[in-house]
């Protein structure tokens, strides 16, 4: 199964170093693979150092994609946790 | 035998003589291998037996991190999630089985390949996390190269001088607790995490060492001057002789001017000003006591944001600003808002490079535009201000509409925090800095505003002479004396006054001695200085003659050049109060004689 979504960067600093990190990590509990795509640019979602080389400040759009049993899911924590601001830490 | 003399910066006082502990020197040489198909598994086995020793490694310093030191946990755990990233972990394991080449090589190649990516980030944050990936696979690689699994700080029961090409905050983290003589590292500056370190618990440190530190080896003894920045390796009897005597004529001059700390600032004629200390580090707080401040004059925040590398949250904030406040308590606290830009650098927040840092978008003026991060602070110093005598105070003020946003600002944080029942000081004093020459212009207008200024030498003199310090063409030029710089004091002091607030100095100027009499003379009534330099100001205060300053600062107003004033100056200093200026403390000759910027 396939799902993809829009989402955008709400956080004051973008996707720094600790928003990525709380992104992989959560991205690492589900079994689909998932990815972040930037103009073009695909990075895997559960590693903190792809996501940091594409470098997102505050208001970049994406594409989030998983592609796996439990990509709804996936997507859907994801979204949340990226509308939340990372659970509001800057 | 002879003596091998090596030369650093004097990064924290005081003499260290005992052995060397050589920690694992930075590069570790990555040995290349080609391996059969048949040892891939084997191959891929002791990579990942390594990563798991290093995971251990890190997770055990978090498990005991000291209190202290809990700031740094974030950056741990980031290191943590790297070892395990899939551009190092499985992109290592892959390639061995790939390319058939030893997990050493594999790893290094990974890296390299994360070096080129990050190369290309614009966000020099995010490209500082290199340093980051590097400090942890340099400990898998070394696990890698050695059969040896704990972290070499085992055998460290001595005390000895730890010797190391750098410390990551790892490593500084787990030797806060050890027995140690002195810090010497080949990297690193007078503001690096070691020297800071030092300072703060009193141990001397000799940092970015010429020429390195390989002429170091185990278990040697060694000398390290942390006042003139001298190492000395295989000192002969006479050389440790003649340290061990500067070593206690150091502890004898610390120890008398402790003693003296306690006397209060006042002049021969009863006239009292207030000193107070600067500073930075919660570690700080014993020094600041010890040497005698009445309070802190100025409390920069910019630490907790450099130091964790994230934002702090308003709760971190709030607990570092009670803890200085209450230890403090009951004397004031007077705390900066968070002064970054220009040559400092959070990097939390994202700042486009600038062509002209100091001109540019920096302390207030950040402040104002990143509204979130100083709702923050001003939140958690509202908070903090219920547990002792708080005082704010903002940077880089140049007019009055920047007091008038702020002031508006902190009156919607406290309708917040009324809503919320959160207790706060209702009537916390509120203060600018005197930094910027249209301040001073119109201090008359500031000085209705707010409660009382601090002057802040350090960027006045650079905007008012338009002199760079740091650039070497023009530095001669950088003058403290100079008749514009001098009336720029004046007329700051004199608006407060007569607008019947109090004004204080928190540069540099407060804290050199020779220019006490004439702050003393314009009436400050505050003097904010490093502690370590409060005992030698305030025996030179109590030397002096309230009316003499007086009659000094009339007669240097009329002065024509900075060179002028400086003839008065030392005419003046040499009839008051010659034994501290000339010649030289005899009884402290070696180090009064070094210059070293520490002792001041």
């Amino acid at each position: 199964m396939i799902c993809e979504t829009e989402i955008i960067i709400l956080n004051r600093l973008g996707l720094h170093a600790r928003p990525a990190s709380r992104f992989a990590l959560l991205a690492s509990e589900f079994s689909s693979d998932i990815y972040l795509v930037r103009g073009g640019e695909l990075v895997d979602a559960k590693s903190i150092l792809e996501i940091l080389t594409i470098a997102c400040p505050k208001g970049t759009k994406l594409t989030l994609r998983a592609e796996g049993e439990d990509a709804p899911q996936a997507i859907e924590a994801l979204k949340e946790l990226v509308a939340g601001r990372f659970g509001n830490i800057d | 035998m002879m003596n091998l003399h090596l030369k650093g910066t004097g990064a924290s006082p005081g003499i260290a003589i005992g052995p060397a502990f050589v920690l694992e020197s930075g590069k570790v040489k990555i040995v290349k291998r080609r391996i059969s198909r048949s040892d891939v598994a084997q191959e891929q086995e002791r990579f990942v037996h390594a990563v798991g020793v290093a995971e251990n490694e890190i997770g055990a310093i978090l498990e005991d991190i000291p209190e202290e030191l809990k700031e740094h946990s974030g950056v741990l755990k980031s290191h943590l999630l790297m070892l395990k990233d899939r551009m190092v972990f499985d992109r290592t394991l892959q390639t061995i089985e790939n390319d058939c080449i030893n997990a050493e090589w594999a790893l290094d190649k990974a890296v390299k390949h994360i070096h080129s990516l990050f190369a290309q980030v614009k966000d020099s944050y995010i490209r500082e996390r290199m340093e980051d990936i590097e400090y942890v696979v340099k400990r898998v690689q070394v696990l890698l190269a050695s059969s040896e699994e704990e972290m070499n700080l085992e055998g460290m029961d001595e005390p000895c001088v730890v010797v190391a090409q750098e410390l990551s905050p790892a490593d500084t983290v787990q030797m806060f607790k050890q027995n140690i003589l002195a810090f010497v590292t080949a990297a690193g500056s007078r503001t690096s995490h070691t020297a800071i370190l030092a300072r703060a618990l009193g141990i001397p440190a000799v940092v970015g060492v010429e020429h390195g530190i390989r002429g170091i080896s185990q278990d040697d003894t060694i000398i390290v001057d942390g006042l003139t920045g001298d190492i000395i390796m295989s000192p002969d009897d006479d050389t440790i002789e003649k340290y061990t005597e500067k070593q206690q004529s150091y502890i004898r001059y610390r120890l008398e001017v402790i003693h003296n700390s306690a006397l209060p600032a006042e002049t021969r004629d009863g006239y009292r000003v207030k000193i107070k200390a600067n500073m930075e580090l919660l570690e700080e707080i014993p020094s600041v006591i010890s040497h005698g401040a009445e309070g802190v004059g100025l409390f920069r925040t910019e630490f907790l944001y450099l130091a964790s590398r994230e934002l702090p949250s308003e709760e971190t904030l709030y607990n570092a600003y009670r803890e200085v406040i209450e230890r403090l308590s009951p004397y004031p606290v007077t705390i900066r808002t968070l002064d970054v830009g220009g040559d400092k650098f959070v990097s939390s927040v994202s700042l486009d490079d600038e062509i002209n840092p100091a001109l540019g978008l920096r302390a207030i003026r950040l402040c104002l535009k990143e509204k979130g991060l100083f709702w923050d602070q001003l939140r958690a110093i509202l908070r903090a201000s219920v547990h002792g005598q708080v005082r704010i105070l903002f940077p880089l003020v140049s007019g009055r509409t920047e007091i008038m946003q702020v002031k508006a600002l902190l009156e919607q944080v406290k309708d917040e925090l009324r809503e919320a029942g959160v207790p706060f000081d209702e009537s916390i004093k509120l203060g600018i800095m005197i930094e910027v020459p249209s301040a001073v212009m119109v201090a008359d207008i500031l000085a209705r505003e707010v409660d009382f200024f601090s002057i802040g030498t350090n960027d006045l003199i650079q905007y008012a002479l338009a002199i760079d310090r740091v650039n070497e063409s023009v530095s001669h030029m950088y003058e403290p004396l100079h008749p514009g710089v001098i009336r720029m004091i004046h007329t700051s002091v004199t608006a407060a006054h007569n607008a019947g607030i109090e004004v204080a100095m928190c540069g540099e100027m407060a804290g050199e001695s020779m220019y006490a009499p004439i702050l003393l003379g314009m009436g400050i009534d505050e003097l904010s200085m490093n502690a370590l330099v409060i005992p030698k100001i305030k025996r030179i205060i109590r030397r002096c003659v309230y009316d003499d300053c007086v009659e000094l600062v009339r007669r240097i107003l009329d002065a024509s050049s900075g060179s002028e004033i400086k003839y008065l100056l030392d005419d003046f200093l040499r009839h008051h109060c010659p034994e501290e200026f000339e010649p030289l403390d005899e009884r402290y000759p070696e180090f009064m004689k070094t210059g070293s910027p520490l002792l001041n």
